[in-house]
């Protein structure tokens, strides 16, 4: 694997670096943190300079990953309860629209038609969150749970990865509509598709067996374009989420249950680095290093990829810990790094880079799970 | 009860008082430990989950304090700093107890109910285990991987705590809730707590890197909303936090230990309480008015509890609003209040601990719904049912709880559309054993039943005065396969002590074979049919009973139907050729099958000094047939 002297530089970075405001010379911290509150069925953002709530938008069941455009003008989160896609104008903060990740179906495992979705021109709507909601149609959750979301094709296409049924899905940015589905192949037991990333003209998807298991899961590559598989390499029984490093040309992988980060490349080789027990989502820092979240040990890891070491932080501020960390974004003026902390109470914690410590605890809804930072528009 | 209003304000006076200087240590639940600290007091009982009995001598440990409850398992904390309090209490044979408290310039109550611990089981660490433990729900397993534990000790146990969310939610520790900015109600599906223990009786955890697999029954009446590939949300429960957190994804699958049980299966890292509760979407305010049960004033700073939902404390008006959710069946609301007897006559023993207690579980129909995101009592009205704004809170009426416990045996009837309820109530002081000693009829209990779902309640008067029998009066409607709940005012005085439900077993029909018909020994597949079978969360426990000059065979479960051979000869031979007398009759409540054939019987009614069994029965005409 090569290193390059480049600063880290993840999509939203790049998003920061491109459309932050000039001011000052420098990348401003100016900007809205959106927050996906899985527990609360809505997506809030919170002024990130203030840290003042400016809107909770309801999008549907279990909000999770949250991936903002490239011009920063729109924020999609995938609704993992509800099938769908929820579009949010991040200039009004409110939902512009909403569309599935998968056709309706029409009959259950059993064959038995679904009269109610033909009653209801089920097909008709953009996400089953307009009649499965609260105090609507059972069940609550439906779907294929559509979970991994990323950006392809310079930004005109969303690409979804289904846990379920293994299905990914192509959609079109600008119309919501469905240009492919591709059902991916198990690898041995990994039957579920949970985590997706994008790397060059390739997309990596993260298989895994259902949980719990120790039973070995899979990264496969395909190709960015016809979704054909170019190649699979092992991986640990549970992939929290991937990260992809254009700069490095490799992926990492955050293994959920081993405790470890795993780093590949497009040959199928693989090394390991430690990190504190449950890593789950993972974020690129402006000096190279990567910041791994430590969902099960309430803390964070600095993960040195060229040094091969890893240091570890627990979650705190002051005396008060904070559990359950998911996901983290970086500020706009990349001095910072917000948080989730999501436990039954939920928290979104600045981390100050330079004196690696937790400067500031917002509260938001218990739950939560995602977030994205997204500057704010030049004036 | 001979509560007086003026001895309850001089018991809140007293209160305040101990605020600024602690009692002494001593077996009266005292502090143990502390120095100086704030004004906050929190005073409380503990109390065995299973037979009502009140623990003594549990190590109760909050906000830096010590204390030991006393003979009637009360407890003082005094000296905290003001704030919210993680309670912590332990007692040999019981799994460990967690309560959160505020700790204020008045005594904040809190009612803990503990669960008595699964047996301990030897863990040798070196190699990969499956333990489980035995219930009426099914086997409940911790899956282990070797070199789980950090340590050298060859003398490790695993105990395994069931708890079944249905009938023994009060004994969860902390609120199952997800909080922060809003909060959401999350519904208990199946819970365990799970403990290491080296030869020293030291607490141990898995080692930082290890997880293991645990396997949680599903509550058989809740088996139809959690089919089989469900996900479920688990949480683990962090004693430093007071909070659920581990907010991760299981799945039901079939028990790897019995291979027919529905179970939870979850990866965990943390051996502590655990279980799965999926978020109740369908969120709605309840206010609730808590009264004295002997005078009707209305009791402020009582603490309400929802079940399942929020923490609410009433405000001088008695009136609190809290959270629960649609979905999950009838919702439980439990006030309480504890206090210091100052004079003995609550008690019976001055300066005694005691607890003003009441609940009442209302089926929440006609509030409106409202995202579980907003903030608790805001928007316009909460609708127009039972526990609305509108002038219908949930009325609790709360009254003193006795140091004797009270006893239940109820059983459900049904047939043809009408049936009865029969209660037989006793009452005395408990045993080591947690069972009354000598009892006597308790006379003079109100006890109603009602239809789950707002069906109205009607009063069982005692048969004869002093009798402790108690029975509907004349006929009472009973559908086959609905849900009663009956409510339990042990001692009258106006207050609900505990409560239990059960499902009326239906009218039994024998569909195969039948009266006088003649049909093939081999492959004999006896079936029938319960005019009780379809109602969500009936769940039936069958006992067929086949018997003959040649042969014979009986049939225990759930099914309504057995594929029969003669139990006689074994080996799954047929039937022989011969004539057989065959019935089946049905069990709601209470009894349930176990691994490997057992049976068991647990207590479905629970309360504050109350516990018992309600069930319901049913049975089948007996039929002839011959078998050729």
């Amino acid at each position: 694997m090569q290193r390059s002297v480049t600063v880290a530089c993840g999509l939203l970075t790049l998003c920061a670096l491109a459309c932050g405001p000039a001011s000052g010379g420098g990348p401003s911290a100016a900007g809205t943190m959106f927050v996906s509150q899985a527990g609360s069925s809505t997506v809030v953002a919170i002024d990130a300079v203030t840290a003042a709530p400016q809107a909770r938008i309801d999008v549907g069941f279990l909000p999770h990953n949250l991936v903002p455009s490239l011009d920063g003008k729109t924020l999609y989160a995938v609704v993992v309860g509800s099938q769908s896609i929820a579009e949010i104008d991040t200039a009004t903060r409110q939902l512009r629209r909403t569309f599935l990740t998968g056709p309706v179906p029409t009959s259950r495992d059993d064959g038995t038609v679904i009269q109610e979705h033909l009653d209801q021109d089920a097909s008709a709507h953009t996400t089953c969150y307009d009649c499965h909601r609260p105090g609507g149609a059972l069940p609550k959750y439906v779907g294929d749970r559509p979970f991994g979301l990323v950006l392809a094709a310079g930004g005109r296409q969303l690409v979804v990865c289904h846990i379920l049924t293994r299905d990914v899905t192509v959609l079109d940015a600008a119309t919501g509509t469905i240009v492919r589905t591709v059902r991916l192949d198990p690898s041995g037991e990994a039957r579920e598709a949970v985590a997706l990333a994008a790397l060059e003209d390739a997309l990596w998807v993260a298989l895994r067996p259902r949980q719990p298991s120790t039973l070995p899961g899979a990264l496969r590559r395909l190709d960015a374009t016809t979704l054909a598989p170019l190649g699979e390499s092992p991986s640990g029984s549970d992939t929290g989420s991937l990260l992809a490093l254009p700069e490095r040309a490799s992926v990492l992988a955050s293994n959920f249950e081993t405790d470890t980060v795993t780093e590949h490349d497009e040959s199928g080789g693989s090394r390991a680095i430690r990190a504190a027990p449950g890593p789950l989502g993972m974020l690129s820092l402006p000096d190279g290093r990567v910041l791994a979240l430590d969902y099960y040990s309430n803390a964070i890891s600095f993960l040195d990829l060229d040094g091969n070491r890893s240091e570890t932080l627990p979650l705190a501020l002051g005396s008060t810990p904070f559990v359950n960390p998911t996901q983290a974004a970086l500020s706009g003026d990349q001095r910072s790094a917000w948080i989730v902390s999501s436990g039954t109470d939920g928290h979104l914690l600045q981390l100050d880079l330079a004196s690696r410590s937790i400067v500031r605890d917002v509260p938001i809804d218990g739950l939560s799970f995602g977030v994205a930072f997204v500057p704010a528009a030049p004036r | 009860m001979t509560a007086k209003p003026t001895l309850l304000v001089s018991v809140l006076m007293l209160l305040a008082a101990c605020s600024s200087s602690p009692p002494n240590n001593g077996n009266n639940g005292n502090p143990d430990a502390g120095g100086n600290g704030g004004s906050g007091v929190v005073t409380g009982i503990v109390s065995d989950i299973g037979t009502g009995v009140r623990i003594a001598g549990a190590a109760v440990s909050g906000g830096g304090k010590n204390a030991t409850t006393d003979a009637q398992g009360g407890f003082s904390l005094t000296g905290l700093a003001t704030g919210a309090v993680e309670l912590s209490i332990t007692k040999s044979g019981y799994a460990p107890g967690y309560a959160n408290a505020t700790a204020g310039s008045s005594s904040d109550s809190v009612y803990v109910l503990l669960k008595s611990e699964g047996t301990p089981q030897s863990y040798a660490t070196s190699g990969a285990t499956t333990l489980s433990q035995s219930t009426a729900n099914g086997p409940y397993a911790v899956i282990l991987q070797p070199n789980s534990v950090d340590t050298t000790d060859s003398n490790i146990t695993v105990s395994i705590t069931p708890l079944d969310p249905t009938t023994e939610a009060a004994a969860l520790p902390g609120t199952l809730v997800a909080g922060g900015v809003a909060k959401s109600v999350l519904l208990p599906v199946t819970f365990a707590e799970f403990t290491l223990r080296d030869s020293s009786g030291t607490r141990l955890n898995l080692k930082s890197s290890a997880s293991a697999q645990v396997e949680l029954p599903i509550p058989a009446s809740l088996r139809d909303t959690y089919p089989p590939n469900s996900k479920i949300h688990c949480y683990a429960y962090d004693s430093t936090t007071g909070k659920w957190d581990d907010f991760v994804d299981g799945t039901v699958q079939t028990s790897s230990v019995d291979g027919t049980t529905p179970v939870l299966a979850a990866s965990i890292r943390h051996f502590s309480w655990y279980g799965g509760a999926p978020e109740g979407n369908d969120c709605v305010d309840v206010y609730v008015k808590v009264t004295s049960a002997v005078d009707g004033r209305p009791l402020g700073n009582a603490r309400v509890e929802a079940t399942p939902g929020t923490v609410a404390y009433t405000d001088a008006d008695g009136n609190a609003v809290v959270r629960s959710t649609l979905g999950g069946g009838g919702s439980k609301f439990t006030a309480y209040q504890t206090g210091i007897d100052v004079d003995g006559s609550l008690t019976g023993m001055a300066g005694a601990k005691y607890i003003e207690f009441g609940e009442v579980t209302e089926e929440l129909t006609g509030l409106v719904t409202k995202p579980c995101s907003s903030d608790i009592g805001s928007g316009s009205g909460s609708g127009s049912g039972p526990g609305s704004s509108s002038g219908q809170p949930v009325p609790v009426k709360v009254g003193v709880v006795k140091n004797f416990l009270y006893n239940a045996i109820a059983v459900l009837s049904a047939s043809g559309g009408t049936g009865s309820v029969v209660v037989i109530l006793q009452s005395g002081v408990p045993g080591e054993d947690g069972q009354l000693e000598n009892p006597l009829p308790a006379s003079g209990a109100k006890i109603t039943v009602a239809e789950s779902g707002g069906g109205t309640p009607v009063l069982l008067p005692e048969i004869s005065a002093g009798s402790g029998y108690y029975s509907t009066p004349g006929t009472f409607p009973i559908t086959p396969g609905k849900t009663y709940v009956i409510a339990i005012d042990a001692d009258g005085n106006g207050s609900i002590d505990g409560s239990g439900s059960a499902s009326a077993v239906g009218d039994l029909t024998f569909t195969n074979p039948t009266e006088g018909a003649t049909v093939a020994g081999d492959g004999l597949i006896a079936s029938w049919t319960d005019s009780g079978a379809g109602n969500s969360g009936y769940s039936v426990l069958y006992f067929l009973f086949i018997s003959g000059q040649n042969g014979g065979f009986y049939y225990v479960g759930n099914d309504r139907q057995a594929t029969v051979t003669n139990l006689l000869t074994g080996g799954g031979a047929p039937l022989p050729a011969g004539d057989y007398t065959a019935e089946v009759s049905g069990w709601s409540g209470g009894l349930s099958l176990v691994g490997g054939g057992g049976l068991t019987f647990g207590n479905n009614i629970t309360g504050a000094g109350v516990s018992g069994t309600f069930y319901s029965t049913g049975q089948s005409t007996a039929i002839n047939f011959t078998a050729q």
